[in-house]
């Protein structure tokens, strides 16, 4: 009797990590197609009262990665990557911020192998084929399984792996952001004019800041994140070194795999603003630690932020 | 200090709040009784928080009128027996035999106020300053770079970055 | 102790024979009342007299009230009445909407059209209060101001806001204090000018 009944919760456990490792399968192929395909197209983006329509194109040639984000409705502005380097055009404030980020840096979360550690926090069920921008899609859902976090639903081409449009779902079921693609050209090539900003030529004009990032492992230790988030593992931290008038800061990462909380540490500065704060889908949380502002912002639900926020302590000093 | 009447002020302040302790709250109320300072100043604090909230009806101000009004009023005595202290029931029967004073009657027990149990966290709609909000930029641009949604959406979470700018 | 046992020790003070405590929960929420009921009764010269009333039957009613709803749920549904009574009255149709239903209709913003009607001294008060806190939250230290914001924005606890300015709970009370007597004190110009608004 026993023997059957055992028999009947291994076949069971089987057939949720059958789940799992297909659900995996689907991500690690997102996560590939992301990186080492040609596309372009336009996607929709919609945040509570916000919907904006924005252009990106993306190209893999020769180990060199390209991408460029073109907001194509409201005020333009443009995010333009070059493998290591990000540069964002804000036409509005006349400023241009350039971010190398560090080479050391890898992020095990990257890996399509580290996605296995997802399935600790997260539950993966495939749904539906739906289309999406006249593409066939398998639908992938991410159910959270604590409210540390919120979930996420997948459209996934069922061709090439390329994600084709996602939703963030909170702690009561709503979806609180979305990004769609209507129109999506997969493969072939990329003009090189489709890749440089707009803005090119009238940003030498504008106010430059050249951020760098370095590990610093000192600072790592200075600081005492006391909080057990569980499912989240903490990243080494990275001193912020900003060429002229952005302060520096010191940076931690806490991430879960999927979700990722930024953590960003200043000296006190004169004007600053303090409490929890939402951008949409980021929620932000402000708080003082002795001499410094701590601004820490993430994906997350506004309590995940607050627990984390409020363990961190310095050592000494 | 505005009001220069007490140096009750402080206690107001924490009591619109509702941050004082049972206790000081009955001896501030028995002050704001007899203080006219005291109740301007009560008066002032709700006014700066309305106007902090946006309010947009901030010359509405009928309290005096309301309270003119009830002049014409009966006073109530409605008693509470778990907590009135013995003092108020006497003052009721003698009341009962006062014209001009309503008793309104004996109420039931009413059950015990339940403590709130976590604190709700608000939900902020203050908008970015204009300094502050350049540097919220690069860092919810720090954010996206080193965020593993970015890896798997591509560049499109980018936009949560820009569209922050808004 | 939150919102409605604070609210509840001031209904009990005057069911226990302090009608003038009574104006603090006048003070409290005539604003926010007259907000709501402006969504019903539009025209702004008769909006306030609703809502005097309301306080009026609230206080005639108040020996029932026992303290089973929170005081403003009590005193808005009182409000919604006295508001259709009165549309009934003026032989008008009362909206539909259910949104009136709840007190949690604040979101609904139909502040502009109120304006417009208003008379211009009225709307002049209003813009002057409004420039004179903002003008003196400017000024003032930034822990001072990130205080208020927090308490009367956010609508954070001492202790919540403690937390996050790192500091104790008597420092926080204080700094709230202070940075409420320095906008009260830019205040006072304006709010001497009506001496008859005391009570």
């Amino acid at each position: 009797m026993s023997g059957g009944i055992g028999c009947l919760i291994f076949l069971l456990s089987q057939s949720v990590l059958a789940q799992h490792q297909d659900g995996l399968y689907w991500l690690g192929r997102v996560v590939s197609a992301a990186h080492k395909l040609n596309y372009s197209g336009t996607f929709v983006y919609r945040n509570g009262g916000i919907e904006e329509t924005s252009r990106i194109t993306h190209q893999m040639e020769g180990g060199r990665e390209l991408e460029r984000l073109e907001v194509l409705d409201g005020s333009p502005r443009e995010v333009i990557r070059n493998d290591d380097e990000v540069k964002c055009y804000l036409p509005g404030s006349h400023t241009l911020i350039v971010e190398r980020r560090s080479q050391r840096r890898n992020f095990p979360a990257l890996l399509p192998a580290a996605l296995g550690g997802l399935t600790e926090n997260y539950t993966i069920r495939k749904g539906a084929i739906s289309r999406v921008a006249e593409h066939e899609s398998q639908v992938l859902y991410l159910e959270p399984k604590d409210d540390l976090r919120y979930g996420q639903q997948l459209w996934i081409d069922v061709n090439t792996g390329l994600l084709l449009k996602i939703g963030l779902i909170n702690e009561r079921n709503e979806t609180i952001e979305t990004f769609a693609f209507t129109q999506l050209q997969i493969g072939g090539n990329i003009e090189a004019d489709a890749l440089k900003s707009r803005f090119l030529a009238q940003s030498s004009k504008w106010r430059i800041q050249h951020v760098r990032a370095t590990e610093s492992r000192e600072e790592d230790a200075a600081w005492q994140f006391k909080t057990q988030l569980p499912g989240f593992y903490r990243l080494p931290g990275m001193r912020r070194q900003a060429q002229s008038g952005s302060p520096e800061s010191f940076h931690v990462v806490f991430s879960d795999g999927l979700a990722a909380i930024s953590i960003f540490i200043e000296s006190l500065p004169q004007k600053h603003e303090l409490g929890m704060l939402s951008m949409g889908a980021i929620n932000v949380y402000r708080r003082v630690a002795g001499k410094y502002l701590l601004v820490l912002m993430g994906e997350v639900p506004q309590g995940t932020l607050k627990k984390l926020g409020d363990g961190i302590e310095s050592r000494g000093r | 200090m505005m009001t220069g009447a007490t140096n009750m002020n402080i206690e107001l302040s924490s009591m619109i709040d509702n941050e004082l302790e049972e206790g000081g709250q009955q001896a501030l109320l028995v002050a704001l009784h007899s203080e006219k300072e005291l109740r301007a100043a009560w008066d002032t604090y709700i006014l700066i928080g309305d106007s902090l909230r946006a309010s947009p009806e901030l010359a509405t101000d009928f309290t005096a009128s309301v309270i003119n009004a009830l002049r014409a009023e009966p006073t109530i005595l409605a008693i509470h027996p778990r907590k009135s202290p013995p003092i108020l029931r006497s003052v009721a029967a003698l009341a009962a035999s006062l014209a001009g004073v309503a008793v309104v009657g004996w109420l039931a027990l009413s059950p015990p106020a339940t403590p709130t149990s976590t604190p709700a966290i608000a939900k902020a709609t203050r908008p970015l300053p204009a300094p502050a909000s350049e540097r919220m930029q690069e860092y919810l641009m720090a954010h996206q770079t080193y965020s593993p949604s970015s890896r798997i959406q591509g560049g499109s979470s980018y936009i949560r970055t820009v569209s922050g700018s808004r | 102790m939150g919102d409605r046992e604070a609210d509840q020790i001031l209904v009990e003070r005057v069911q226990q024979g302090d009608k003038q405590a009574f104006g603090l929960l006048v003070s409290k929420y005539q604003r926010k009342l007259v907000r709501l009921l402006s969504r019903l009764v539009r025209d702004p010269a008769e909006v306030e007299d609703v809502a005097q009333e309301t306080f009026i039957k609230a206080y005639r009613a108040l020996p029932g009230f026992r303290g089973e709803s929170a005081f403003y749920t009590w005193l808005y549904r009182i409000g919604i009445n006295a508001a259709k009574n009165y549309l009934a009255a003026k032989g008008r149709r009362t909206p539909t909407s259910s949104e009136f239903d709840s007190e949690e209709a604040e979101g609904f913003d139909d502040s502009e059209q109120l304006r417009d009607n208003n008379s211009p001294e009225r709307i002049l008060m209003s813009k002057q209060i409004a420039n004179t806190v903002n003008a003196a939250m400017d000024r003032l230290p930034e822990d001072l101001r990130n205080a208020i914001s927090m308490r009367e924005i956010d609508g954070m606890s001492y202790e919540e806001i403690a937390q996050i300015m790192d500091c104790p709970i008597g420092t926080v009370r204080s700094r709230i204090f202070r940075a409420r007597e320095a906008i009260a004190e830019k205040l006072k110009p304006l709010l001497d000018l009506a001496p008859d608004k005391r009570w």
